[in-house]
């Protein structure tokens, strides 16, 4: 390799060339993208820190601002809920929750991490505090509430106690008293009695209207202070005291008391509980409700009391008296009676009052009205004492009595009563309404404390929010400069630089490129003289326009040379040729070609010409004698077979010759022709097609002396026609007309022959159906033979054989009948006799006269047995019934001696179906019967009977 | 730029809104039918389970339980096996109350049945029907129970109007009576009967001779006896309790007060004879259930199986047949709501549904009628002590 020419020319080395001066360039642009990207990256760093400081510390800081802000306003919205809740349970779950929100807001406190935490633990914390203070003091306060509810329920059942143990004691009392004055003025005093009883009545009913008038009052300031007050239950046991006391007031007005003030009282007490417009209905401050019911209540019991007073004096005196009249010594105990009833019902009565007191007090809205509660209660309590020593304490019912009392009573204690349990429940309220203002107070200050903290958030982000968009407006307008810049560099690089000193040259060079390449030769070399690469591209293609000068003329001497030896050959053909290219123009034809198709034109075919141009010449000059007639539809058939080449054609010339032509399709879609004179061939040919139709006429009339078979056979060539035979296994077959040559006798010879003629016309038909060979016609007899030429096996032969015995027989019984209608008297009738065996079977006969025929000893058997069979018979040989007995039913002839046979032979009739025989026929001396009533008509038929019953009779009386 | 800034800063305080608003917001929770398990249904009652009234409570809820018993028997009602859990009230309103409130607040019963007395089921009536919750059989012939507006009781037997009404009827009919005084307990109870008494003699041209009342669970009833004897009435109608009731009657012997005593079914036959012993014969007990001890009436004979069944000792009584008729009336209204009984359709399928079939005896109710029975029969008691049925009140003079 080191050694071998170095044909490529020595590559320069170039200092500056095109590579180096783009290098620059883009280098130039590059950088200038490299600063731009610089500054928008210092642009966006500067927006992503302004982000970065809004999103994740500005904007978290006032979330959580806002969160404490929340929380702190939860928690201080908690205090009311907290001195609300109704128990224990309601106060811990208002508790837990604010736990719950006191450690998130500890824990977001101590997160937060600012200037403003220390002062939020500190509001949280005082906070908080207060919140602990307001629970223990609700807390106090409600235990202290829930044992004072508990105290007034009890209190209830002990006034009802109390007033179920008084009332069989004052019921006891009433009737005591009344029946004892009863039993003592028994006698006389029958109108004082009835005056004790009236004015029993009158003190129970007074001191009875006292308990209802102290309950209804109670149930008034109960409702007046109670949230329950709307209670239909409550509602509904006013509406009972108050019917009970007008009951007690009726009783009263029918004593004899009278008295405005009370009568007044009561409608006023009425009226607090009763319509539209009561204190249970009633909204706003129901203070006013409880002053008047305590004010109708201490009006009425200072009008009753003196009635209590008067009517006691007046029993006691009526008592007294009652029993002074009956004797003295019931004098005292009736006294004793009145005054024990008196202070039973002071007892209930001032009972009643103490309940309603303690009630009132219960409920005190404050512990200066409490004080005059307190005092009228102890008053009563007093007068309760009295009561119950005057009614006496002895027996099971008086210390019964004294429980009850007591136990009433120990609720007003001032130990451990209603009332202490009251006024230290209303401290604790108060103490409670304190830490409330104190936590709320302290909501206040935390509220204020976060308020601040976000408000500083927010001026932080919109600090960050306010840096960053000054960013990014100075990040605009660098970037916006930037870019202008690069787009002017770049476009005085592409113009100035690379257009003129890259782009130019090398389109210049491309110019010359293109021209060498349309072979132009001659073209000037441009920048040939340029030390770059574009002057290296220039000097090379230098080089290959010179090789390419050379080259192009080593070309044109050897096409010149190829042609020249072309030509030639072409010319030594002996055929015409010629060659089309795709457009039909003639490109190359051989001398041949114009003489042989353009004779005398020959001159004027030349290459460029188009084919039908020539053609159209030819058949001008009459060349082509199949243009003649219509040349336009000629010459249009000739371009198309010339276009579409279908294989070699003949065309006939106006001199007589025949012009076999042969065209082709060449790759390139031209046409390439051979054109040969085929004249004296086709003359040869129309010789011999005379005398083919000849020989064809005279066959057909030599094929009626043959059998079919024997006539295709040798036709097609199958069977030479020669002195040759074989031996072959056949089915013989002979028949002939039984009294032939008797009938022969009584016809003339015109009927016979038409009768002989359509006789073996028939049956040749059907011998053929059943593909027999028909040997010979012997007269009125038929020789026929099965399998060959051809074979079906020889039990097929058999049985064809026997079949179309059977339909000639029934084809003869026809014929028979037709006959007999013709006129001929006696029907021909058919033997046959069939048998099956080997024979020679070939031609027979000299040289020059053959005979296609069987012979042997089964064709003598088969004619014998012909001889042998019965008019209309069909006789078989054994060995035909052994091939056909399974299918053909037969009838066994026993053995049978035949004539020229040394040997006796076994022989079988075929069992023929006659039922469809349309001829009764019966022939007897003296008798001759041909009956076919099917072609009677009915009086046809009728004059027959008439005949044949005649005939009858006659041979009856013959017989006689 | 740094409009989307802004547009992000107000999406968090958005965001910060959304999370506090959904703080705040509630969530409501869908219950099941209370008092409705898997495997059993509870009933409530209240009632005089001790003190003066304590037969009338303890007789209920024997029947109940023996209604309940048999059913449960045969497998509950929809594969449920049906509970009852009574609270003592003593016959005091207040109690009722407290007791109603227990057991549908904490107790959380599916309904209540067999409640004693007229003043405690009208105090326990508003308070079930705030919550819903059904009212089955109490025993008590209040007019005001028997209201359209009252859609959440359930009345067995017929009002004391109806009993009140038989009872004048046959005093004038029967016997030719006109001086009839009245003892009534002085609560809701004893004035809806008075009234009743007072409205029918009204329709005769009458007017009540004389008139007392006692306190409730008391039996001071003796100021009334002399009030009634100096009218001296031909018979006495008396709409009390049977303690008080059988004091009174023998007071009003003891000082010579001759009457027909005539006394309201919710005293309770059998207790009153009990509590009298020899004193009371003769005296006239309204009924408002059919005999329990009638040997011919399928449903008193299939109670008193179920009676045996519970308890083998206990004797028949027309407490607890009404007891009985009040759980069997509870049954059929559970089978009617179906697999999934809810209260509503409990209550509105016994009032709004086809006639309660209780083996021979039909209950009829109805669009503002919630009282099943409307029959009365009378009674007597027998020197044996025993309740006899009474087809006239001649009868009780022979």
């Amino acid at each position: 390799m080191t050694d071998g020419p170095d044909t490529a020319p020595p590559r320069r080395r170039v200092w500056f060339g095109i590579k180096a001066k783009l290098f620059v360039a883009f280098a130039g642009i590059a950088g200038l993208a490299v600063l731009s990207g610089a500054v928008g990256q210092v642009v966006m760093d500067r927006v992503h820190h302004a982000v970065v400081h809004v999103g994740g510390t500005a904007v978290p800081k006032m979330a959580e601002a806002l969160r404490i802000a929340e929380l702190g306003a939860q928690i201080g919205a908690t205090a009311p809920g907290l001195a609300a809740s109704r128990n224990a349970d309601e106060r811990e779950a208002v508790w837990d929750t604010l736990d719950e929100r006191k450690a998130e807001l500890d824990a977001l406190i101590r997160r937060s991490d600012t200037d403003w935490t220390p002062a939020l633990e500190t509001s949280a914390g005082a906070l908080y505090e207060r919140l602990q203070v307001l629970d223990r003091a609700v807390q106090n306060r409600q235990k202290i509430a829930a044992e004072r509810a508990v105290a007034s329920q009890e209190l209830s059942q002990a006034q009802i106690r109390f007033m179920d143990v008084l009332e069989p004691i004052v019921d006891d009392a009433v009737f005591d008293l009344v029946i004892g004055s009863e039993t003592a003025g028994a006698n006389q005093g029958v109108a004082l009695s009835e005056r004790v009883r009236m004015r029993t009545r009158v003190l129970n009913a007074l001191q009875t209207a006292r308990i209802e008038l102290a309950r209804a009052a109670g149930l008034v300031i109960e409702a007046a202070s109670d949230s329950a007050r709307t209670a239909p239950a409550t509602r509904a046991a006013f509406a009972a005291h108050m019917t009970a006391l007008k009951r007690e007031m009726q009783t009263i007005g029918e004593s004899g008391f009278k008295d405005d003030t009370l009568t007044e009282a009561v409608a006023a007490m009425d009226a607090l509980g009763r319509g539209e417009d009561s204190v249970f209905t009633s909204e706003g401050d129901l203070h006013e409700w409880a002053v008047a019911a305590r004010d109708a209540h201490a009006v009425a019991e200072a009008a009753l009391a003196p009635m209590v007073a008067d009517t006691v004096k007046a029993l006691a005196e009526d008592a007294s008296k009652a029993a002074a009249e009956a004797a003295d010594a019931a004098a005292g105990e009736a006294e004793t009676g009145a005054l024990i009833l008196s202070a039973v019902l002071e007892l209930r009565a001032e009972g009643a009052l103490v309940a309603g007191l303690l009630a009132e007090g219960a409920a005190a809205p404050d512990k200066v009205a409490m004080r005059p509660i307190a005092e009228r209660q102890f008053a009563a309590a007093q007068r309760m004492r009295r009561a119950l020593g005057e009614a006496g304490t002895e027996g099971a019912t008086g210390m019964a009595a004294q429980i009850a009392t007591e136990t009433l009573l120990d609720f007003g204690s001032e130990t451990d009563g209603i009332f202490p349990l009251r006024t230290a429940e209303l401290r604790a309220l108060r103490l409670e309404d304190e830490a409330l203002a104190a936590s709320r107070g302290a909501a206040l200050d935390l509220a204020r404390t976060t308020s601040e903290l976000v408000t500083e958030a927010r001026a932080e982000s919109d600090v960050a929010v306010a840096q960053s968009e000054q960013m990014v407006n100075m990040g605009h307008y660098v970037g916006g400069i930037l870019t202008v810049l690069i787009i002017v560099i770049a476009v005085a690089v592409m113009i100035y630089y690379v257009g003129r000193q890259v782009v130019a040259p090398i389109e210049r060079i491309a110019n010359s490129a293109s021209r060498l390449a349309a072979g132009d030769t001659e073209a000037t070399l441009p920048e040939r003289g340029r030390r770059d690469e574009i002057g290296h591209m220039a000097e090379a293609l230098g080089v290959f326009r010179d090789a390419a000068i050379a080259l192009q003329k080593a070309n044109q001497a050897e096409i010149l040379d190829g042609r020249r030896r072309l030509a030639n050959a072409i010319e030594s053909i002996s055929e015409a040729f010629s060659l089309y290219d795709k457009d039909d123009v003639l490109v190359i034809a051989n001398s041949k070609y114009g003489q042989l198709l353009h004779p005398g034109i020959a001159d004027e075919i030349r290459p460029g010409l188009t084919f039908e141009e020539i053609i159209r010449m030819s058949v001008d000059h009459g060349f082509v004698q199949d243009a003649e007639g219509d040349a336009e539809a000629w010459i249009a058939e000739r371009v198309r077979k010339h276009r579409n080449p279908e294989g070699p054609h003949t065309h006939r010339r106006g001199d007589g010759r025949w012009i076999l032509v042969s065209e082709r399709k060449t790759d390139d879609g031209g046409v390439v022709a051979v054109y040969s004179d085929i004249t004296d061939m086709k003359t040869r040919e129309e010789e011999l097609a005379v005398k083919t139709a000849a020989l064809e006429q005279l066959s057909a009339k030599l094929s009626k002396y043959l059998s079919p078979q024997i006539y295709e056979s040798i036709f097609e060539g199958r069977n030479e026609v020669a002195v040759t035979s074989r031996r072959k296994k056949l089915t013989v077959f002979f028949s002939d007309i039984a009294g032939f040559t008797e009938t022969t006798d009584r016809l003339e010879s015109e009927e016979l022959t038409q009768i002989l003629n359509r006789y073996l016309t028939e049956m040749s038909r059907i011998a053929l159906k059943y593909g027999a060979t028909i040997d010979k016609y012997i007269g009125d007899g038929m020789m026929i033979f099965f399998g060959d030429p051809d074979t079906r096996g020889v039990k097929e032969d058999a049985l064809a054989c026997v079949r179309m015995a059977v339909e000639m027989q029934e084809r003869m019984r026809v014929l028979g009948d037709e006959w007999r209608r013709e006129g001929f008297h006696d029907p021909m009738k058919c033997r046959m006799g069939i048998h099956t065996g080997f024979a020679t079977v070939g031609n027979f006969g000299s040289n020059d006269r053959l005979d296609y025929t069987i012979i042997g000893g089964a064709v003598n058997l088969a004619a014998r047995l012909e001889g042998a069979s019965q008019a209309g018979g069909i006789t078989l040989s054994y060995e035909t019934y052994a091939l056909v007995g399974d299918e053909i039913e037969c009838r066994p002839l026993g053995d049978i001696s035949l004539k020229g046979l040394a040997y006796p032979v076994t022989a079988y009739e075929v069992l023929q179906n006659q039922s469809h025989a349309k001829v009764f026929e019966a022939r007897r001396p003296g008798l001759t019967l041909a009956l076919d009533e099917t072609a009677m008509s009915a009086a046809d038929r009728a004059e027959s009977a008439e005949l044949l019953a005649a005939a009858l009779e006659r041979i009856r009386a013959a017989e006689r | 730029m740094i409009g989307e800034l802004r547009h992000v800063l107000r999406g968090i305080l958005i965001q910060a809104c959304a999370m506090l608003a959904a703080c705040l917001a509630g969530e409501a929770v869908a219950q099941t039918a209370p008092g409705v398990a898997g495997d059993r249904v509870l009933f409530g009652q209240t009632a005089a389970l001790d003190g003066p009234a304590e037969a009338l409570g303890r007789g209920m809820r024997l029947g109940i339980r023996a209604a309940f018993n048999e059913v449960n028997a045969a497998g509950g009602v929809a594969g449920r096996k049906l509970e009852l859990l009574s609270y003592d009230d003593g016959y005091e309103p207040e109690r009722a109350i407290a007791n109603t409130r227990r057991l549908i607040g904490e107790d959380r019963v599916f309904a209540l049945i067999g409640s004693v007395g007229t003043p405690t089921t009208l105090a326990l009536s508003p308070v079930a029907k705030e919550a819903r919750v059904p009212v089955i059989g109490p025993l008590t012939g209040a007019t005001a129970l028997r209201t359209p507006d009252q859609d959440h009781i359930v009345n067995v037997r017929a009002a004391y109007a109806r009993e009140t009404e038989v009872w004048i009827a046959r005093l004038t009919e029967d016997l030719g009576i006109d001086r009839v005084a009245i003892l009534y307990q002085d609560d809701s109870f004893g004035r809806d009967g008075r009234d009743g008494v007072i409205v029918a003699l009204a329709e005769r041209g009458l007017d009540p001779v004389a008139e007392g009342a006692y306190r409730r669970n008391t039996t001071a009833v003796k100021r009334a006896v002399l009030a009634i004897r100096q009218s001296d009435p031909q018979a006495v109608a008396m709409v009390c309790a049977y303690a008080p009731c059988a004091a009174f009657i023998r007071t009003a012997r003891a000082v010579g007060l001759d009457a027909i005593f005539i006394v309201i079914s919710f005293a309770g036959a059998q207790a009153l004879a009990d509590e009298l012993g020899a004193h009371g014969q003769g005296g006239v007990v309204s009924q408002v259930t059919p005999f329990p001890n009638d040997p011919d009436l399928p449903l008193a004979r299939r109670y008193r199986r179920a009676l045996a069944a519970l308890d083998p000792s206990a004797e028949p009584g027309f407490l607890s047949f009404e007891g009985y008729l009040a759980g069997r009336v509870a049954i059929e209204g559970l089978r009617r709501a179906g697999d999934n009984p809810t209260r509503e359709a409990f209550v509105n399928r016994i009032l709004g549904g086809k006639p309660v079939e209780l083996d021979s005896i039909t209950l009829h109710f109805g669009p503002g009628d919630n009282q099943g029975l409307d029959e009365v029969w009378l009674s007597r008691i027998g020197g044996d002590g025993h309740v006899q049925a009474l087809k006239l009140l001649s009868e009780v003079t022979d």
